[in-house]
């Protein structure tokens, strides 16, 4: 069961984590708060896979990373959209659109 | 903008690591004490929201190496943290740092300097551009005889040839030189149309030849060599123009060549142009030139052949006569100028080489191997935080890339070092044989010692990085990285054993050679070269054109020699032994009349005054030797050497009274009756066999040139200022050469072989040496690893001795086996290194005496020392080291 979904995440992580960025900045583990909430439960994102790909997108340039307060007033890494993030985003939604309408069609013939 | 940001990135990563790498670190950390905090919020007690915080986590560790791999430039940073590791492992184990390096840089720089020799020896022979595109072309004989051309043809040739774009002549001359302290010997050389051009070089001072000065009367002006130039006019720059007496005749210098420009090789001092007379122009006879051409940008030299022996195969129907037994040969020029002898050597050396590279890479991969299972419970470590298997594979494979570059670096300094030794000491010899200036780390000398470097990193780096990467995590780190003696084991011992089979193959092979010299520097006692001063007249055609006017000047100095005091007897001989001379000449005894030329058999002949054989104190077997009767009107006479009779008339008892015509002779229609035997002389240092020889009588045959011998009662060089004042009376303008005692000549001759069997010797050395820190290695090592097994023994009753003796049967045998089969392997070897050095015998009892006693003292030095500490191991301790 494991495998199974993180090769789900695998090709969605990307998506999610910029999708959970859009309404504004958060730190790793809001991230992954939002995520869980965005996805109605469905995906729970482990630190092993949110770290890596956090920092990935770092160095693309997608997101950029600052320090910032907590809302217990903890420092924490905040991580916050940057415009190269927002085009990646629209291309990665308009790909994922693609794919998901692809699937559905592929599901309702069968 | 991607490949902006992507840049900026990567270097961030690069260089502020540091930074980078605490920024993670604290984000983690924040990261986990929020999580504790939703825990703690959600009612769990703080150890159990702790510890449901680090499960969730992962291991921060384990993340935080996650990310890394993830991040841009990651191979580069990972790499140069693999670096920063490797050498922080090297440097924590010094002893095998120390002797790994060690065997790298001496194995990689005795590698480069033998290859860059041997490539010097094969394909440097001398430094013209573009070597390859030289042809030498030549007449030759089925049976392998070879010539040079004839002019005539060599003109026709060049006027039709079309593969050619430059084809030009030349011969050797050995011109007197008058300077203001005598006559003196010098090498030129006459060089024939566009000589230079075809070479392809041109004069640092001055001009070549015109087209016009080839014409008699116009050819007295001269090219020096940069050599000559030097020691004879102090490179003077306004040299041009300034005169030079040459043969009696004034020659005007109108050019100086560069330094490096050789040729033909064998120390040319200067070139005049090569001036053709009508009568010798049409001459088709006599194969006078060497003939050297260049391949015009289509040709190959396979296309060449093909149209010279076209054409070649015209001459031959025009001018049946002379040309029909005669076949074309086209060679390139390199291959004509590396003799057999420096193809085999320069062989030789490049096997030796790869031995001892060979045994280097197994040296290094025993240690690294002893060493990785030493480490078994570092990597189990380094697994448990996190590292994946490439990745350990790729942090072992950078400490031996690490250790072998080093090693290759040092290697190549060593090499440096090894070519400058080398090319000091380079004896004349081989100076003539090849360009010895032109020796130096070419390039593809580097490209190989890198790739040797790279491949001696490797081998030994693949080995343990495989075995490493399969760590049982458990297992290891359980036992605590003491086990019992494994697998690993198995594949030391193995290496060990090839290893000494290779130093044994090695030694003997040095053995051999050294055997080979010493054979040489003392075989010739019984003529006693010490008490035996020689020189070399060359007189010339100019004053002393006939026969007979030179017999009656080496008559009359004969007698003036003989006259010195302490001078015991003195002889005249047209080739001394050890001076290089040839003479071949086909002899037809009177049994086998009517022989094909080609049957018959070959011999030397040498031309000598009476008293030669008392001189060279060779015996006398059958008849008796030359005297007052032997005259330019006596019937013909000669004596001949012991071997020659055995080859002629093989079993017969009665040499003498036996008659037989020489080719090629003064007087070919003649019988030459034989008058005496005499005892075997070895003519040449490189001679396999003793030669057969023909001696005739000076006052029968004539010769422009003749060596001298002086037996004296003194000290040789006592008598040369009394034996030049001999000559001068005579004719002061005449010079003499060669002035050296038979035992300089001698040493002089084996110079070479004498280079090479120190090299070989030093590589002999090195191998040992090599192998034994080798032993060394695998004992220590399995002596610390049964630390804990000898404990028990001594603590069960075992004794020191009992112990020490349990070491050394481990070493005993693995060095008996790889010696046996060295034995025999370097046995086969030593078959082919015999037929490349006379008198060198494959089964030599002292060399396979010598070798597996060297082999015993190195390997028990190797294994004292570890074996008396295990000896002296105090159960006590050994048994609480866990």
């Amino acid at each position: 069961m494991k495998p199974e979904r993180t090769t789900l995440l695998q090709g969605t992580l990307n998506l999610l984590i910029l999708k959970s960025l859009v309404t504004g900045e958060l730190h790793g583990l809001g991230i992954s708060r939002r995520i869980q909430q965005i996805t109605a439960g469905t995906f729970l994102v482990k630190p092993g896979s949110l770290f890596p790909a956090l920092h990935r997108m770092e160095d693309e340039g997608w997101i950029s990373a600052f320090w910032g307060d907590s809302e217990n007033n903890r420092r924490a890494k905040y991580y916050r959209l940057t415009k190269a993030g927002r085009k990646q985003l629209e291309a990665e939604s308009k790909r994922w659109r693609r794919i998901s309408w692809a699937i559905a069609q592929a599901f309702e013939i069968a | 903008m991607s490949l902006f940001m992507k840049t900026r990135s990567f270097l961030r990563n690069l260089l502020l690591s540091g930074r980078v790498d605490s920024d993670l670190d604290q984000e983690l950390h924040s990261h986990l004490e929020m999580v504790i905090e939703q825990n703690l919020r959600a009612g769990m007690s703080p150890s159990e929201a702790r510890r449901s915080a680090q499960i969730e986590l992962g291991g921060i560790e384990q993340v935080k190496e996650q990310v890394r791999q993830e991040r841009v430039g990651n191979w580069l940073h990972s790499v140069l943290a693999d670096c920063r590791f490797a050498l922080r492992q090297l440097r924590k184990s010094p002893a095998f740092t120390a002797v790994s390096l060690l065997t790298l840089t001496v194995g990689i720089g005795a590698n480069t300097a033998i290859f860059s020799f041997a490539d010097l020896l094969l394909n440097h022979p001398v430094s013209l551009p573009d070597l390859k595109r030289l042809v030498y072309v030549e007449e030759v004989r089925p049976g392998g005889e070879e010539a040079s051309l004839s002019p005539a043809n060599f003109r026709d040739l060049r006027a039709e040839t079309k593969s050619l774009e430059g084809f030009t002549s030349y011969q050797e001359w050995v011109a007197s030189l008058a300077g203001s302290n005598g006559a003196e010997e010098c090498i030129g050389v006459r060089a024939g149309e566009d000589f230079f051009g075809t070479l392809g070089t041109r004069p640092i001072l001055g001009r070549v030849f015109l087209p016009g000065e080839r014409s008699m009367g116009k050819n007295h002006v001269v090219v020096l060599s940069y050599a000559f130039w030097q020691r004879e006019f102090a490179a003077d720059p306004g040299v041009v123009d300034k005169t030079l007496r040459l043969d009696e005749e004034k020659y005007t210098i109108v050019g100086v060549m560069p330094a490096n420009f050789q040729f033909p090789p064998g120390g040319a001092q200067l070139w005049t142009p090569l001036a053709v007379d009508d009568a010798n122009a049409n001459e088709r006879n006599n194969a006078s030139l060497a003939a050297v051409g260049r391949l015009s940008a289509t040709a190959s030299v396979e296309k060449s052949r093909a149209e010279l022996n076209t054409l070649w195969g015209q001459l031959k129907q025009r001018y049946p006569e002379v040309n029909r037994q005669w076949q074309l040969s086209v060679l390139p020029l390199r291959e004509h100028l590396v003799d057999q002898d420096s193809r085999q050597f320069a062989a030789l050396f490049l096997c030796v080489a790869g031995f001892v590279l060979l045994i280097a890479c197994v040296n290094v991969a025993n240690l690294q191997l002893s060493r990785s299972a030493s480490r078994e419970r570092e990597l189990a470590i380094r697994a448990a935080v996190g590292a994946g298997r490439s990745r350990i594979i790729r942090q072992l494979f950078t400490e031996s890339l690490l250790l072998a570059a080093v090693g290759g670096a040092g290697g190549l300094l060593l090499a440096f070092w090894g070519l400058s030794v080398m090319r000091a000491n380079m004896p004349a010899q081989v100076r003539e044989i090849c360009d010895v200036s032109g020796m130096r780390m070419d390039v593809r000398a580097f490209a190989f010692t890198f790739f040797a470097a790279a491949v001696a990193g490797l081998l030994s780096g693949a080995i343990p990085a495989v075995r490493g990467s399969r760590v049982n995590l458990r297992d290891s780190l359980e036992t605590g990285g003491v086990r019992v003696a494994g697998g690993g084991q198995r594949l030391r011992r193995a290496f060990v054993i090839s290893e000494v089979i290779l130093a044994v193959v090695l030694l003997i092979g040095a053995g051999l050679m050294v055997k080979g010299f010493y054979l040489l520097a003392t075989r010739q006692t019984a003529m006693a070269p010490q008490t035996l001063l020689t020189f070399h007249i060359n007189l010339s055609p100019n004053r002393y054109g006939s026969p007979e006017q030179q017999r009656a000047f080496y008559s009359e100095l004969l007698d003036r020699l003989r006259r010195i005091p302490a001078v015991e007897a003195v002889s005249a001989v047209s080739g001394l032994p050890y001076s290089f001379y040839e003479k071949d000449r086909k002899v037809l005894p009177e049994e086998s009349r009517g022989a094909q030329f080609s049957d018959l058999p070959g011999l030397m002949e040498e031309s000598i005054s009476d008293d030669y054989f008392r001189v060279l104190r060779l015996p006398l077997f059958e008849g008796r030797l030359f005297d007052r009767r032997d005259g330019a009107g006596a019937p013909a006479v000669g004596i001949v050497s012991e071997s020659m009779a055995h080859r002629l008339w093989p079993g017969v008892q009665q040499i003498v009274g036996r008659r037989i015509k020489l080719t090629e002779s003064e007087r070919p229609d003649e019988w030459i009756s034989i008058v005496g035997v005499v005892g075997d002389i070895r003519h040449e240092v490189y001679d396999r066999s003793f030669r057969s020889i023909l001696y005739l009588p000076m006052g029968q045959t004539a010769d422009a040139s003749m060596d001298f011998a002086l037996r004296t009662s003194a000290d040789p060089h006592r008598l040369v200022a009394s034996m030049r004042s001999a000559i001068a009376e005579l004719d002061s303008t005449q010079p003499i050469t060669r002035l050296q005692t038979m035992e300089e000549k001698i040493n002089q001759q084996a110079s070479a072989l004498q280079f090479v069997a120190i090299l070989m010797g030093i590589l002999g050395m090195v191998a040992i040496l090599l192998s034994s820190a080798g032993i060394y290695g695998l004992i220590a090592y399995s002596v610390a690893e049964r630390r804990r097994e000898i404990g028990i023994r001594m603590a069960l009753g075992s004794r020191s001795s009992q112990v020490l003796a349990m070491v050394v049967r481990l070493t005993g045998s693995l060095v008996a086996v790889g010696g046996a089969i060295g034995l025999v392997v370097g046995f086969g070897l030593a078959q082919i290194l015999s037929s490349m050095l006379y008198g060198v015998r494959a089964w030599d009892p002292a060399v396979y005496a010598l070798v597996p006693l060297v082999l015993a003292f190195v390997t028990l030095l190797a294994t004292f020392v570890p074996a008396w500490k295990a000896a002296r191991v105090d159960p006590n301790i050994a048994l609480r080291y866990e």
